[in-house]
């Protein structure tokens, strides 16, 4: 090589490098890359942020966000899709997580925080809030004037516990089909005991195979005042029978003697174990069973 | 009405009509035994001993009719029953559909047959008329039937059960098609359903509500289908051991071709052994 190539050759590296550093310095800019910083007490990995991903979905959004608590594996994402799809796109997170700031570690959220973001919604929706002081899933609070939560305060349901979280729908004709069919999730899980007894024919059985028409829980029950089937304003209290089961879509003209069946909706497995013949049958099976060891 | 009668009384149907079909498939597994033991299988299925049939063949157009009756019963039988006991998710509308469908076609197949019977050229409505003969050779049809007699009196085409049975199902059919339309609680005519139109102008005023009404409709409807269920098992047993190339024949299938018509027979032999009659199935 001469030294007028070797010359030319420099140059020309020179020159490329310095036309690549601007759109190098870019790249490594936009560029998504797992750092590890450290924080007091924290060793956090995360992702950095893209256009997609702002706040606290910087870390949050990131589907490998989980901690190892009480050897169990906790997952701290959230889908952003989710949120984006229902009624709160629009609700910072701060709007409900409301004890949370954006700083990392999180020292100002309370040891509570789920309960706290699960029972925001009342800043909202006032009306509901008042609505469910009136039912059976209010919280008591001691009888001293300071408003403090009565024991069993923990166990009761908060909005998030029958509404979900992140993943709430819209109200639409999809959203109430989604609700609809999600009786399980809603009331199911914490009243087994009702939810399996809720077997009579056309209701129970029709609603759990997955009827359209058959009534869930609260379509029967009503939603956030429910009350005991003893409260005289309970919507399934025997003198609003005739009331309730006028709903839009179910019966047009039930009379007293009519929703006498309402006793079924909930107790045909008592009225079947309660008829004499099923009662023979059952002894007849039992005894069979028994001589061949079973 | 009291309360255990609409609760209780729900239940009472279920196992009561349950045991019993569990009862008729027992008793016909039973006769069946009897057909073996009596040597009537061996008879029939391998010396190819069926009843003989005189008359013309049976034509096409009840055949056609009896099948699409068949299948139309079935598709009710299994929709309705879906509607009553949900066997399979997400089903109650698209069942609710098919039970839509089939009892129209019945409904139409029901008035046909009823043309056909009483106004057709080939009405058959006496083949189906109980005479006073019937009545008084009932007993020993039944005899014949749980073994007491090797054979039994030949009157005609179908003998005296057969005719009950087959009129039976007239008025069934009809109280069945009331009831089912009964049911339909969506106003479709001048904005009235045809649970109004049908009911609530004198069971609903009698018993208070349109509603309880079509309780009671629903309760007619449920033990209809239970009696259908019941005598049609009966029925087709009995047409399969009795007279299996007639019942090959309502389906298509061939069957010999002197089983024109069918019928429950057994022994009545040729008509050379009935002369009395001149008749034989």
């Amino acid at each position: 090589m001469t030294p007028a190539h070797r010359t030319l050759t420099i140059t020309l590296t020179v020159l490329a490098v310095l036309i690549a550093l601007p759109a190098l310095a870019y790249a490594q800019e936009s560029t998504v890359g797992t750092h590890t910083i450290e924080f007091d007490g924290y060793d956090v990995d995360f992702t950095l942020p893209t256009a997609a991903k702002a706040g606290c979905l910087v870390c949050h959004g990131d589907e490998n966000l989980i901690r190892l608590r009480e050897d169990r594996l906790v997952s701290y994402y959230v889908d952003a899709a989710e949120l984006e799809a229902g009624p709160h796109a629009a609700v910072q997170c701060a709007g409900c997580h409301i004890d949370f700031a954006f700083t990392a570690p999180h020292t100002t959220a309370s040891q509570d925080w789920r309960r706290e973001a699960g029972s925001a919604c009342k800043n909202c929706h006032q009306d509901q809030n008042f609505e469910v002081g009136q039912g059976v899933h209010r919280i008591e609070v001691n009888g001293n004037g300071n408003g403090v939560p009565g024991p069993d305060a923990a166990e009761k349901p908060i909005c998030s516990s029958c509404h979900g979280a992140h993943d709430i729908v819209e109200i639409d004709d999809e959203g109430r089909a989604a609700l609809h069919a999600n009786g399980w999730e809603v009331c199911g899980r914490c009243h087994e005991d009702y939810w399996e007894s809720y077997n009579d024919y056309y209701h129970g059985r029709a609603y759990k195979r997955g009827a359209e028409d058959a009534p869930a829980c609260w379509d029967c029950h009503g939603w956030h005042d429910i009350r005991p089937s003893s409260d005289r304003d309970s919507m399934v209290h025997e003198t609003r029978l005739t009331e309730t089961c006028t709903a839009p879509g179910c019966h047009t003209d039930p009379n007293v003697d009519y929703v006498a069946y309402a006793e079924l909706i909930h107790g045909q497995r008592d009225v079947l174990e309660a008829n004499p013949l099923y009662s023979l049958f059952q002894r007849v099976r039992s005894a069979i069973a028994g001589i061949f060891g079973r | 009405m009291s309360e255990i009668s609409l609760t209780g009384f729900n239940v009472w149907l279920d196992v009561v009509f349950t045991s019993l079909y569990v009862v008729v498939v027992l008793g016909l597994s039973g006769h069946f035994i009897g057909n073996v033991l009596t040597g009537r299988v061996k008879k029939r299925f391998i010396g190819k001993q069926w009843p003989h049939h005189e008359g013309p063949p049976v034509p096409f157009l009840p055949k056609f009719l009896h099948f699409q009756h068949v299948f139309s019963m079935f598709a009710l039988g299994i929709s309705g029953m879906y509607i009553r006991f949900p066997f399979f998710d997400g089903g109650r509308t698209p069942m609710r559909y098919v039970h839509y469908v089939f009892m129209i076609i019945v409904t139409i197949n029901l008035v046909w047959r009823l043309w056909y019977a009483f106004f057709s050229r080939q009405r058959d409505y006496k083949e189906f008329a109980i005479t006073k003969e019937d009545i008084v050779t009932a007993p020993k049809v039944v005899l014949y039937y749980i073994f007491v007699k090797s054979s039994k009196p030949h009157l005609g085409k179908y003998n005296v059960m057969q005719k009950g049975t087959y009129t039976l199902f007239v008025p069934l059919m009809i109280l069945q098609a009331y009831t089912g339309f009964a049911l339909v609680a969506t106003p479709m005519i001048f904005g009235y359903s045809p649970r109004e139109v049908l009911l609530s102008w004198w069971l609903g005023a009698l018993v208070g509500s349109t509603d309880l009404a079509g309780w009671y409709a629903r309760t007619a409807h449920y033990i209809i289908n239970w009696l259908f269920i019941i005598l049609t098992t009966v029925h087709a047993y009995l047409s399969m051991t009795e007279d299996f190339p007639a019942f090959q024949s309502f389906f298509g299938l061939g069957g010999a071709d002197h089983h024109d018509s069918h019928g429950h027979g057994e022994a009545h032999g040729s008509p050379a052994l009935s002369p009395s009659t001149g008749e034989a199935e």
